[in-house]
């Protein structure tokens, strides 16, 4: 009975595990479906903002090893794919951008919201500079610069949104490694 | 046992890999873009484009659910708020189109009565599928949208997709179940066109702006403001006579930008227009008659000779 009660506490605990890894990966293709999901509001066009970048931020900030480079690469391509565009182009922006702000996650999290906050502009301002050359590079000089900045600032200003949702995920996910680890270490 | 955060002589390796990573993966998203450059005309990766389209129909019909049920009410939301202004508008437009009706039905019944005359041959019979739009790409880079009907439903690369107002763009990816319309504002779309009453030619291209522009008009020709923009069906692919825009802008170096009839902003139900592609004879595969067939023939030439 006991053995049987530990069993599933182990599959538990596994499963806590597995969402801990694919919870910013789930979170951040989910966003990309959103962002191509029709939607159209009294006709006008509105610029979606780039749901993945956040998640993309949010974890490359809060536990890089959540968010590698093999992931961000990923959802880059696959939004490259469903969008129709060129092959590269968002894949190149997100991990230009990831690539510079992992190395200053000291000097923006842990410092407050605010700080936080600054970080992603930083991150969006990056991002917004690979898409253009990227963009160039694919496309020449015919990038929809206007769409692109409104873009970037329709981001910029949902992310503290978001980035308390994120934060909500992230302390559940992190129970359930906890749970992992406690169960991996009373079984050892 | 040495702990993982302990440092060691090995310590400047620690986050080597992902630094190795992250700059091979930058590497291969250049050459990527690289490749997407290169092979102008062509959609490259076409068949990987296809297979993730018909993955993520699914999810995007999952998610695109609850989106159009907000825009429906708030669709209603903006109908109930002028409503009898839009009643009022609406009699009025269902008057002048009733005018129509009638005009077309005997329009309608005078060419099937020329064509029977004439015997036009190769007008093909076009079949309407009607789709509702899935996914959408109204980015800074891509104009395209995702149908949820693929070549399963008989979709095809080249088919004209249309709504109420005017053609929307043509297929340019045709997965099983689903489907890729590029816009005709994006970057990539060229459409040849022709003008109401005016036989010259042009190709509509789009730039990603909001009014795409008309290039190679031949014949010297300059439309006027307000002249109508169809489909002209040179490609082969396209039916004649669509309607996709009037002419709203031309400038000192008769640069001409044309206003699409469908909003594109707006896009929701669609129809694509399926029709069977025609095949030019140099690329008809060469089917040799049975020999008995081509002797007999033979021998009828040989004695048309001889009498």
């Amino acid at each position: 009975m006991s053995s049987g009660v530990t069993r599933l506490s182990s599959v538990a605990a596994r499963a806590g595990l597995i969402a801990w890894i694919g919870v910013p990966t789930l979170v951040s293709l989910i966003g990309l479906l959103i962002y191509v999901a029709p939607f159209h509001l009294l006709g006008i066009l509105i610029p979606m903002p780039l749901f993945p970048l956040m998640a993309i931020f949010f974890w490359a900030m809060a536990r890089s090893k959540m968010m590698p480079p093999i992931v961000v690469f990923a959802i880059g391509l696959i939004q490259d794919l469903l969008t129709g565009g060129p092959l590269g182009l968002w894949s190149f922006s997100y991990l230009f951008a990831y690539a510079i702000m992992t190395t200053q996650s000291d000097t923006f999290s842990g410092r407050g919201s605010s700080m936080l906050w600054a970080g992603f502009g930083l991150m969006v301002i990056l991002t917004v500079f690979a898409a253009a050359f990227a963009g160039v590079i694919a496309m020449g000089w015919q990038v929809d610069g206007i769409h692109l900045l409104a873009q970037g600032m329709i981001t910029f200003l949902l992310y503290p949104l978001f980035g308390r949702f994120y934060g909500r995920l992230q302390r559940m996910t992190q129970q359930a490694r906890r749970l992992y680890d406690f169960h991996h270490g009373s079984v050892i | 046992m040495a702990k993982r955060g302990s440092s060691g002589p090995f310590d400047w390796l620690r986050g080597f890999g992902t630094r190795a990573s992250l700059l091979l993966l930058l590497l291969v998203s250049l050459a990527l873009l690289v490749v997407s450059r290169t092979s102008e005309g062509e959609v490259p990766f076409k068949g990987l484009r296809r297979v993730v389209d018909d993955i993520a129909k699914p999810p995007m019909q999952l998610i695109e659910w609850p989106l159009s049920g907000i825009q429906k009410l708030n669709e209603r939301i903006a109908a109930h708020w002028n409503a009898s202004q839009r009643v009022f508008e609406l009699e009025r437009e269902n008057r002048t189109l009733r005018q129509w009706e009638a005009l077309s039905h005997a329009l309608h019944a005078k060419i099937l009565r020329y064509e029977k005359l004439l015997d036009i041959q190769g007008e093909d019979q076009i079949r309407v599928l009607s789709t509702r739009v899935i996914g959408e790409s109204r980015g800074p880079f891509v104009r395209s949208a995702l149908l949820r009907v693929g070549s399963y439903s008989g979709v095809a690369e080249g088919q004209a997709v249309v709504d109420p107002d005017g053609m929307v763009g043509r297929i340019v990816t045709a997965g099983k179940y689903s489907s890729r319309v590029l816009m005709l504002t994006d970057l990539n779309s060229r459409v040849p066109v022709t003008f109401e009453g005016n036989t010259s030619r042009a190709i509509l291209a789009g730039d990603n702006a909001k009014h795409p522009k008309l290039i190679y008009i031949n014949n010297g020709f300059v439309p006027a403001i307000s002249t109508k923009v169809l489909t002209s069906g040179d490609d082969g692919i396209l039916p004649s006579g669509l309607m996709i825009g009037k002419v709203v802008e031309i400038d000192e170096q008769h640069n001409v930008r044309v206003q699409l009839f469908a909003n594109l902003n707006s896009v929701d139900y669609v129809q694509v227009l399926t029709r069977p592609l025609v095949i030019p004879p140099e690329e008809e595969p060469i089917e040799s008659p049975p020999a008995s067939e081509l002797s007999a023939h033979g021998d009828h030439l040989l004695q048309g000779v001889s009498q």
